[in-house]
């Protein structure tokens, strides 16, 4: 086990200069260099010069990246070309928001999503489950952006209960979160479903129901417990992958959070935001998943590694 | 148990595909007649079917169908509502948004089409070497898991960043952000046939790596190349929608649907069938690859019922 | 059973997460919370990126008004003075001697003196990435409330530049004690003293109680009205106007087009407007071949109809525009307005006569011209705005009726900034700002046409002239040369001038400066 943690340790830093070095390439490839976003177009060339100087964008390529990591190795992210602040401290900003619209948006998924795939499962075959299984489908089919303009329009044009955009505490939040939960329900409630039907079909749900215990506390009891470890898995995994992936809809709703942010500093070639925020969201991503498998490992006792 | 190992889609759930082919014609002939039936029997692939079937139609024949020109501006009859000469109502230049959304299907559908065909030959292709030469796997894999870790949408706004905003280039960001899928379940398949018995028996005999891929390794992993590409169409289209969301696809006046929607964010309060009906069009057509690809799943998938 | 207790862990993790988030999310969330009747809330779009004027390129409402500046134009757009009560200029223009006001203090208490006019300037001409503004400046000298400038040449928009907070003197107690940290402190001589400042959501200034030199267009000379004035920035439209809507601000710079109506009919509530200090134009790489000749400049301006553009890309808060520049900008000619207006008011049979003219015909009934069997298209390049691809849209339209193709290309302003000086464009559309008109010189002088790559020697030769003429009558002569040049030549197409749209309620003596594009503090107050 420990053998195991140790490499995918590895692993995980092997990616995580991959990833390093793949965003450093590429905002380096951006036509655009930052010095003539920062100081507009009548900037002088001693100007330009002096900037270029400041930033350390003068240096070969090479030993720029070998500084940008010396740095990140002692904390340090460097510092937005845009407001000034510290990478870190822009993170701390916005980090928040990104992480409690993931977390809403996990329990409206969760909810919704496995109490759809356990009424799936129990009415296996018949027009709930068709039902249970088209909804959860259109969940995935259709595109955040959508969704969102859609509850936007009638929850907020026509009957104005929620703000149309911006982020002004809890009260904002919640339409983005119904936006992306129903598409992670999709996903769970057919994870749910499929997970419940292989449960029931195995051997001590028939011996349960052969000794004549009622179907519905039986399916708590048993069924769900056994069928819910990929489920859960399943959501540890869409908590990663949204911590990373609100993008369209943080802009959608403008809420300031990673993703929304992460696209401005593109734009405006804030090169060192976007380092900083890639590496930490891909730094997110692959510890999420590390997590949910070792979980995964230790709950299910036929896998070994 | 075994095959539901939980992911984040169904587009990376594993494959069992049939290993049945030693080298007899016929027997493979059988093996896709047999799916041929499972496949017209199942309900989901052929609604799948149906529903792209129409949206295919429709888009190959907008220049004949289509009531209105598609960009012809007509500013009397701006923010005209559904209805009436106007099916499906008028944008804020006053062009027909039925008509603009049969042209837009050739887009959006060309889109998807470009994307999983650049994905899936360069996926396949990095798939069966990985798989079938074990010395390339660690490398290629962790340049996959690099892919994997980048969230995924800032990395195709990353690449169009470096290409430049377009049709093209996003087509070519959403290939690449689909082609770890395709490397991860083909490797997959051609790891479980590498091991076989008779492909050591045709290595002994001396016949080339290339014929032993083209002639053994690559018919068994067809069918999961079927399925992920059926499912791969549909989230294709949506990333790509997405893009063009941001405003990074298709460029005006070009009629994509997603571009549409964007567009029609502004006007969300006083037009809101300019963004919602394109995005309807967008979540029936994923649905028709995701209904497309689990019954092409279902039928492929011998152990499945 | 061994798997509850794994769950179990598995959502702890998961509440700890969310834990984290609750905590410090009170510090962002600091919007929305009711004010004492003595703030003055402004709510604008774009944040500053400092409030250190030499080390930005941005200057607004809601970091100009901690300055106080050195010369100031009134409501007619004339140069008065401000904290230099008169300037002369030497007879060869290049010593400029500014006298400054005895009584003007700075926000620590320490005196306006020469000396701390030169510091300033000299950590502009050090620092700022717009040091062009003051010229070619040689020398200064400081003799109490006397300071002298030397030019190595003669520099007119020195007085325009003196105008602007760029040039305005710093505290010179703040500077010592911060220096490249004076961001962060800011102190100078404006109406406003600076107060706090919140990354990512607001500045908040304390009214300067020592100042009784407000200029003569105003009533109230000294202190404002309000003792706390907070510039809150939102980014988003809608927003921005909710809360307006609901009174926590009282006023709302940028109103955004589509909301203006609304606004209009909502009790209480007045809307403000006045013209840009710069135009929207749809400029030619005048290096590319196919732009070379003049009748095809030509033609294309004569195949434009502006008045769709305005009314349905702007939702009519716009007003078209033919010479080169706006009423907003001193130097603008009605005369060569009108010259403009006649010579390219859409007629598209003249559009195609001049392209046939110039070899350009339909030969092969496609409706796009050809010349030597290659059609006319070109590639216009703009920026991501929604109203930029409106306006490209009716443009490639109007085009295509005199038979030239246009294809939009957006691009992001990044690639733009950086792509346009080495000519990869065919055309562009794109805006330009700034209060005077010196702006043709950055536009077409040697060496600075980065954007149109039109850089005749005549037009150079008016342009520097104009620049080195200290008489701003003759100046102003000069420049109607070089725009009734720009108009026949016809390198880019001016299309509008938009509108600047305020709201504002709760309040009275509401006002705007339309030459220094500022809201005028001085005389609001509560109702």
């Amino acid at each position: 086990m420990s053998k195991y943690i140790l490499n995918r340790t590895f692993s995980m830093v092997v990616t995580l200069i991959g990833v390093s070095i793949l965003v450093f390439l590429m905002m380096h490839l951006i036509p655009g260099d930052p010095v003539t976003y920062i100081l507009g177009d009548f900037a002088s060339e001693e100007a330009i010069a002096e900037m270029k100087n400041t930033l350390g964008l003068n240096q070969p390529l090479f030993i720029q990246y070998i500084d940008y990591i010396k740095n990140v190795l002692q904390g340090d992210l460097g510092t937005s070309y845009i407001t000034g602040l510290t990478v870190i401290e822009e993170i701390k900003a916005r980090f928040p928001i990104t992480v409690q619209l993931a977390v809403y948006s996990l329990i409206i998924g969760s909810v919704v999503g496995i109490l759809l795939g356990i009424l799936a499962a129990v009415k296996q075959n018949t027009i709930f489950d068709q039902l249970a299984m088209v909804v959860s489908l259109i969940g995935i089919s259709a595109p955040g952006f959508w969704i969102a303009l859609f509850l936007i329009w009638i929850f907020s044009y026509q009957f104005s209960i929620f703000p149309i955009s911006g982020y002004q505490g809890f009260y904002s939040l919640i339409l983005p979160s119904i936006t992306l939960g129903l598409g992670s329900a999709g996903n769970i409630a057919r994870m749910t479903r499929s997970s419940m039907l292989e449960v029931i079909k195995q051997d001590f749900m028939r011996t349960a129901q052969a000794k004549g215990l009622a179907m519905i506390p039986m399916i708590f009891k048993h069924a769900l417990q056994n069928a819910m470890i990929p489920v859960i898995t399943l959501i540890g995994l869409q908590f990663g992958f949204l911590l990373a992936g609100a993008v369209v809809i943080e802009t959608v709703f403008a809420l300031p959070g990673l993703g929304s942010f992460s696209i401005e500093a593109i734009t405006k070639r804030d090169l060192p935001t976007v380092q900083g925020l890639v590496l930490f969201m891909a730094f997110l991503f692959i510890i999420t998943n590390m997590l949910v498998d070792l979980v995964y490992s230790l709950v299910d006792p036929r896998i070994k590694y | 148990m075994s095959s539901s190992a939980p992911k984040l889609t169904d587009s990376e759930t594993k494959f069992n595909p049939p290993q049945n082919n030693r080298d007899s014609e016929t027997k493979s002939k059988t093996y896709w007649s047999l799916v041929g039936k499972r496949i017209i029997t199942n309900k989901s692939a052929v609604s799948g079917a149906c529903i792209l079937l129409f949206f295919v139609s429709i888009s190959l024949l907008a220049p004949w169908i289509a009531p209105h020109p598609v960009d012809v501006m007509n500013f009397e009859q701006r923010f005209l509502p559904p209805g009436g000469q106007h099916f499906l109502g008028t944008d804020d230049f006053g062009r027909d948004i039925f008509s603009r959304i049969l042209y837009g299907g050739r887009v959006s559908l060309m889109m998807g089409l470009v994307a999983v065909l650049i994905a899936g030959v360069i996926g396949v292709t990095l798939g069966v070497i990985s798989g079938y030469y074990r010395r390339f796997d660690i490398y290629i894999m962790q340049v996959m898991d690099i892919l994997l870790a980048f969230p995924s949408l800032l990395l195709a706004i990353a690449i169009i960043a470096v290409l430049g905003v377009g049709l093209t280039n996003a087509m070519i960001a959403v290939a690449i952000s689909a082609i770890p899928s395709y490397v991860r379940v083909v490797r997959g398949s051609v790891l479980s046939i590498r091991e076989k018995e008779y492909i050591e028996a045709v290595k002994a005999l001396g016949v080339s790596d290339f014929k032993i891929i083209l002639k053994h390794v690559f018919p068994n992993v067809l069918s999961p190349i079927i399925v992920l590409s059926s499912l791969q169409f549909g989230t294709s289209i949506l990333v790509a929608a997405a893009l063009s969301f941001l405003g990074l696809g298709a460029q005006p006046p070009t009629p994509e649907w997603g571009s549409m929607a964007y567009v029609g964010k502004a006007f969300l309060g006083q037009a809101w069938w300019m963004s919602l009906f394109p995005g309807l069009a967008i979540m029936l057509v994923v649905l028709g690859f995701n209904l497309l690809g689990d019954g092409l799943r279902d039928a492929l998938d011998p152990r499945q019922k | 059973m061994k798997t509850r207790g794994k769950l179990i862990v598995m959502l702890i993790m998961m509440v700890i997460l969310a834990g984290c988030s609750t905590n410090t999310n009170e510090q962002s969330s600091g919007n929305g919370v009711s004010k004492s009747r003595n703030t003055l809330v402004i709510s604008s779009v774009r944040e500053p990126d400092t409030i250190d004027v030499h080390k930005t390129t941005w200057v607004d409402n809601s970091t100009a008004n901690i300055y106080d500046t050195l010369l100031k134009r009134d409501l007619e757009g004339n140069i008065i003075p401000g904290l230099a009560e008169k300037y002369d200029i030497s007879d060869d223009g290049k010593i400029w001697t500014l006298y400054l006001d005895g009584n003007v203090k700075f926000h620590s208490g320490e005196p306006l003196t020469a000396e701390a006019v030169k510091k300033t300037f000299e950590r502009f001409l050090q620092n700022s990435a717009v040091k062009f503004i003051a010229g070619p400046v040689d020398k200064m000298e400081a003799d109490g409330q006397k300071l002298m400038v030397y030019f190595t040449e003669p520099f007119a928009p020195f007085a325009s530049g003196l105008t602007t907070a760029y040039l305005a003197p710093m505290d010179p107690k703040s500077l010592e004690e911060y220096g490249d940290d004076f961001g962060k402190h800011p102190a100078a001589s404006g109406i406003f003293k600076f107060g706090e400042r919140t990354r990512g959501s607001s500045i908040t200034y304390m009214k300067n109680d020592d100042y009784n030199w407000g200029p003569p267009f105003v009533d109230n000379k000294s202190a404002p009205g309000f003792d706390k004035y907070e510039f809150r920035f939102i980014t988003d439209d809608d927003t921005r106007v909710l809360e307006f809507k609901k009174g926590t601000t009282q006023i709302m710079t940028s109103v955004p087009p589509n909301y203006i109506k609304e606004l209009e009919a909502t009790e209480g509530v007045k809307i403000d407007s006045m013209l840009e200090q710069g135009i929207t134009y749809l400029g030619f790489n005048n290096k590319k071949p196919m732009f070379q000749d003049k009748r095809v400049r030509q033609a294309i301006a004569l195949g434009i109809n502006r008045d769709p553009l305005v009314e349905f890309a702007l939702e009519g808060y716009a007003k078209p525009l033919f010479g080169p520049l706006p009423e907003s900008i001193p130097g603008y000619s009605g005369k060569v307005e009108e010259e403009a207006k006649q010579k390219y008011t859409r007629n598209v049979e003249k559009a195609k006569s001049l392209l046939e003219e110039a070899g350009w015909k339909d030969t092969n009934g496609d409706g796009i011209v050809e010349k030597d069997g290659k059609p006319f298209s070109f590639e216009l390049w703009l920026s991501d705005e929604p109203v930029m691809q409106r306006i490209a849209q009716i443009l490639q339209g109007q085009l295509k009726e005199i038979g030239i193709l246009v294809n939009i290309s957006v691009q992001e302003p990044a690639a733009i900034t950086a792509n346009t000086p080495k000519g990869l464009h065919d055309a562009i559309l794109n805006m330009y700002g700034w209060s005077d008109p010196d702006i043709l010189y950055m536009l077409f002088g040697k060496g600075s046409s980065l954007r149109m790559h039109y850089e005749p020697e005549e037009l150079n030769n008016l342009l520097t002239k104009a620049r080195q003429t200290m008489d701003t009558g003759e100046r102003m002569e000069i420049y109607e040369q070089a725009q009734q040049f720009l108009v026949e030549e016809s390198p880019w197409v001016p299309l509008f001038v938009r509108e600047n749209v305020t709201a504002y309620r709760d309040i009275n003596g509401f006002k705007q400066n339309p030459y220094s594009q500022a809201i005028i503090f001085n005389d609001i107050t509560s109702k």
